[in-house]
């Protein structure tokens, strides 16, 4: 399984979304940091192919995702960064239109309702309607949709926004368990949520891919010469606030 | 004022606010020009005119000459014979009422139990109508009130008007602000009682302009503000009114009245939807509550045993018209109390209540943390829901997405209510104005159908009978000598264009499909396209508002499935909004001529004679429905595209509205010149038709507007399925 970017740029205008973008991603939790503006979501929405690349290519097992159409949103899970919902709808009646979307089988989706549902410990609420839930809730509803069908790729835009600690340890501990087989790419711009999971973090400056790396390689690839500068203790937080260029004085 | 200037700052609200005044008065309006734009506001104006001079030479006459003098026009729907008639009698009214009740007393049936509601009903009534003696009913200008009393359609203004700024108050709660409001100091109290004063002043506006503008037009039209002096029993719907009040002290307790309804309404309203946490909820109980008491109001009779509900109603308050104008006493414990008193206590009783009641939820409630005790109810009801919407298919969710989420099942059903009560044809082609037309008209009846020896020989009978009666009157030689006419006319025409000639009803098809009557057509296809564009604005725009567009695409299903099944669904409400209408014209036209005479080559009616093709009347007639349909698709198909480009509802109904109903509002108004930019030939139908044939060839002007519907599909499509 190999979702490879190659060149990958996209322009709004005279501004460069994303840069000439490259990278392959295997099995495995890739976090994508960067500031607001960084370019991560043009890269989940290019992959996701809901704007149009200026150039590059995104192919998946070889052959290009637009050549792989619905079958490659067969094996997508996405979830957005805006909480995009039918506020009259309840959980369930959401989760099982989408469900539909996604080609699962009619007899199956109730059985797959009930597992993200129990997963985003949402089961309680599963025939409240959208509007009466909290944002946090919302979240989870949309990182439920996500998960239905068991996709290979999941592309998580900011998951865990608005989400409480307990939520976000749990949500954490889920995405981790799912990566054992798929790809997992998760945008944040916070550090601590892909710190402890992510096999490979990505840092996006401006649209440009500026260090990939794991996260013990991140950490030990800090200039010597800056190393004095941060003390005897420093964090992967350092780091990326050095890399994308924030003072952590600041 | 920062309540208020917080409920203006929706641009949204602002412009429905602004907009319904000019509505509620277009409406009186079109009601005053007899429900026809064309023309409807010559005639209003000549309605308006002649009641005036009418009365003014009228005017100081006793009633019995005015009768003598009505006796000519009394049926010309001016209402004056009857109003003088109701002046003469008031007084022989008011000694029957006397009457009546001493007579009644007496009776052992009601007279009997002088305990009884009965007995002291009769008592009041006579001695409440004893107190009238010595007004007089006077002759004068009653139809300014009179049709302004009628048009009840303000009082839903009033009502929706107070029902925004309603919604404006929970707005709060919708957004998730109600800890925010609730946390600073006159986020409680302050914002109750301002809200109060907003609702107050709100009802007030509301009257004023509902009431005040259909009044103030109807006196400009109707005249009779010099007759405000004159007592409220002068006028015929006021004969049982007992309000020792002029024409003019009654408008004002109206409106006062009006005003303080109004307020009540919004506060009872504002209640419900405080008191009961769940918005859903509280709505299905609005909802419950003014079905039912529409119920009782609409058909409970006022003799029935349960009357009373049909007064005890809050709709008694939306419309007050009736409880100021008509005497009628209701039963309170075996007593008799007059319906407005009882009306006037009891708003007074269940405004303190439901205010205090305001107050508290507002100020003490907790807003969060209660027990959800009607949550396990709606949680059941929506599991029952859940139950079927699981099994949805995509197509039947975007429907339930479009109709319910999307708001358009309001647009189509009121589309429908609409469309239901169009007139389908004009009467333009009316014989009854021509004698000898109307005797044509008479033998068509009888001779229809194709044209034969048989009504050859038909004809020859009907002269022979002519001529056994040499003193008949001319017209039926007349009327004979048309239809010999246009049975040759006929006859050589078809054997011309070889095809087989019939004698049909072209009167009826006239007042269809004649091009005096396409003012008909026109109107309907006008009104069907503006509720098919309201229902097809929202269809994509709808996705890019809540964000869910991108959701979708990222899904097998969610592109070329959800594109093709939205729009089969904009298609079907545009069918429906079809069927309403010309499907409905369809079933009245076949009715009309009779089933076999669609057989009848099409040619043989006049209005299809120029038609290029051989084809029968009833293929003539789907030929027309055809069109009508393909000229409604364009306009739907022209919208779901503007949708696709915006991401609100309006942003996609103003651009639709310009392209496609601006010109065709030019056309309706004979501006021919608008044809050529117009759809409405096409969705109107009858014209289009007449465009195939010898009036040129502007019918073929549906293909570049159905190229362009296919190409904006296409481009739609591409920006949906393909990359966005």
């Amino acid at each position: 399984m190999e979702l490879k970017l190659e060149n990958v740029t996209k322009r709004y205008g005279q501004k460069e979304a994303l840069s000439a973008f490259s990278h392959t991603f295997r099995e495995g939790i890739y976090g994508i940091l960067g500031a607001n503006g960084a370019g991560k979501s043009t890269l989940m929405n290019l992959i996701t192919d809901n704007v149009k690349r200026d150039g590059g290519s995104i192919e998946y097992n070889g052959t290009d995702i637009l050549k792989l159409g619905d079958s490659f949103r067969d094996i997508l899970g996405y979830m957005p960064q805006q909480q995009g919902l039918y506020e009259g709808m309840t959980a369930e009646g959401f989760l099982a239109y989408l469900a539909r979307l996604k080609r699962i089988p009619g007899r199956k989706i109730p059985r797959e309702i009930t597992r993200v549902l129990r997963l985003t410990n949402l089961a309680d609420v599963r025939h409240d309607k959208i509007s009466s839930f909290s944002g946090g809730m919302k979240q989870r509803v949309l990182l439920a949709q996500a998960m239905l069908g068991d996709p290979q790729v999941l592309i998580l835009d900011e998951p865990t926004a608005g989400l409480d600690p307990k939520e976000r340890v749990r949500l954490r501990n889920y995405i981790f368990e799912l990566a054992q087989n798929r790809i997992v790419l998760l945008a944040t711009h916070i550090v601590s949520d892909i710190e402890a999971i992510a096999g490979e973090i990505l840092l996006l400056k401006q649209g440009k891919l500026i260090k990939a790396a794991s996260p013990k390689e991140l950490m030990t690839s800090l200039p010597a010469d800056v190393k004095p500068l941060m003390g005897s203790y420093f964090t992967l937080e350092d780091v990326y606030l050095h890399y994308l260029g924030e003072d952590p004085d600041e | 004022m920062n309540e208020l200037r917080r409920i203006l700052s929706d641009t949204r609200r602002k412009l429905i606010l602004l907009a319904l005044p000019f509505l509620c008065l277009g409406l009186f309006l079109l009601e005053q020009m007899g429900g026809n734009i064309r023309g409807g506001w010559e005639l209003m104006q000549w309605v308006g005119q002649t009641y005036r001079e009418r009365v003014e030479s009228w005017r100081g006459l006793e009633p019995e000459e005015i009768l003598a003098q009505a006796q000519a026009t009394r049926y010309d729907g001016l209402g004056l014979y009857e109003q003088a008639e109701h002046v003469r009698d008031y007084e022989a009214y008011l000694k029957t009422v006397q009457e009546q009740a001493a007579r009644m007393s007496r009776s052992s049936l009601f007279g009997g139990d002088k305990n009884s509601f009965v007995y002291r009903n009769i008592q009041k009534t006579a001695a409440d109508f004893k107190s009238l003696e010595g007004i007089r009913a006077e002759f004068g200008s009653d139809r300014a009130v009179e049709q302004w009393i009628a048009f009840q359609t303000a009082d839903w203004f009033h009502l929706l008007a107070v029902i925004l700024f309603v919604l404006a108050f929970l707005e709060d709660r919708r957004r998730g602000l109600l800890a925010l409001v609730r946390s600073t100091p006159g986020g409680r109290k302050r914002v109750t009682l301002s809200r109060l004063a907003v609702l107050f002043g709100v009802s007030f506006v509301s009257a004023l302009l509902f009431c005040g503008l259909p009044l103030a037009a109807s006196f400009a039209i109707n005249g009779g503000l010099s007759d405000l002096g004159r007592s409220i029993q002068s006028l015929q719907s006021f004969k049982t009114c007992t309000l020792h009040l002029t024409v003019g002290g009654w408008i004002l307790l109206y409106f006062a009245v009006k005003v303080v309804c109004g307020f009540f309404v919004g506060v009872f309203f504002w209640f419900i939807l405080s008191f009961l946490e769940h918005i859903q909820l509280a709505w299905l109980v609005i909802i419950g509550i003014l079905g039912a008491e529409y119920m009782a109001r609409r058909f409970i009779a006022p003799q029935m045993a349960l009357g009373f509900l049909r007064y005890l109603n809050i709709f008694s308050y939306i419309s007050p018209a009736e409880l100021l104008s008509r005497y009628q006493n209701m039963n309170f414990f075996g007593w008799p109390v007059g319906s407005f008193t009882l009306m006037a206590w009891l708003l007074l009783v269940l405004f303190v209540l439901l205010t205090a009641g305001l107050m508290l939820i507002q100020i003490r409630r907790h807003p969060f943390g209660n027990r959800d005790v009607l949550g396990r109810l709606i949680r059941g009801v929506n599991r029952f829901f859940d139950f079927f919407r699981r099994r949805l298919p995509i197509g039947l969710t975007e429907a339930y997405k479009l109709l319910f989420l999307g708001g358009t099942l309001i647009f189509l059903l009121i589309g429908v209510y609409v469309g239901w009560g169009l007139k389908l044809s004009g009467s333009d082609y009316n014989p009854y104005s021509e004698p000898d037309a109307m005797v044509m008209a008479q033998y068509v009846k009888e001779a229809k159908g194709p044209i034969t020896q048989e009504t050859l020989d038909y004809l020859e009978r009907a002269q022979a009978q002519l001529d056994a009666r040499p003193t008949i009157s001319n017209q039926f030689r007349g009327g004979l000598n048309m239809l010999k006419q246009e049975v040759a006319e006929r006859q050589q025409k078809a054997a011309e264009g070889g095809y087989e000639p019939w004698l049909l009803d072209q009167v009826t098809i006239n007042n269809y499909y004649g091009e005096k009557v396409w003012y008909v057509s026109r109107w309907n296809a006008l009104l069907v396209m503006f509720f098919a564009i309201l229902c097809a604005a929202p269809v994509f725009a709808f996705e890019e508002q809540g964000g869910t567009a991108r959701l979708l695409r990222s899904m097998s299903r969610g592109r070329s499935r959800v594109f093709l099944h939205k729009y089969l669904v904009v298609l079907l409400e545009a069918l429906v909004l079809w069927a309403v209408v010309f499907g409905r014209e369809w079933l009245e036209i076949r009715e009309a001529l009779g089933r076999e005479f669609l057989a009848a080559p099409a040619q043989n009616a006049a209005v299809f004679e120029a038609l290029p093709v051989r084809i029968s009347l009833g293929g003539a007639l789907l030929l027309l429905n055809l069109i009508r349909l393909a000229g409604l698709l364009v306009t739907v198909l022209v919208t779901a595209w503007l949708s696709r480009q915006v991401n609100t509802w309006e942003k996609a109904v103003m651009p639709a509205a310009a392209l496609l109903l601006m010109p065709a509002a030019l056309l309706y108004f004979d501006q021919d010149w608008a044809r050529v930019l117009s759809l409405l030939p096409f969705t109107g139908g009858a014209e289009a038709m007449a465009g195939f044939g010898s009036a040129g060839l502007y019918g073929f002007l549906l293909l570049p507007w159905l190229a362009l519907g296919v190409f904006l599909t296409l481009r739609c499509r591409r920006s949906w399925v393909k990359t966005a």
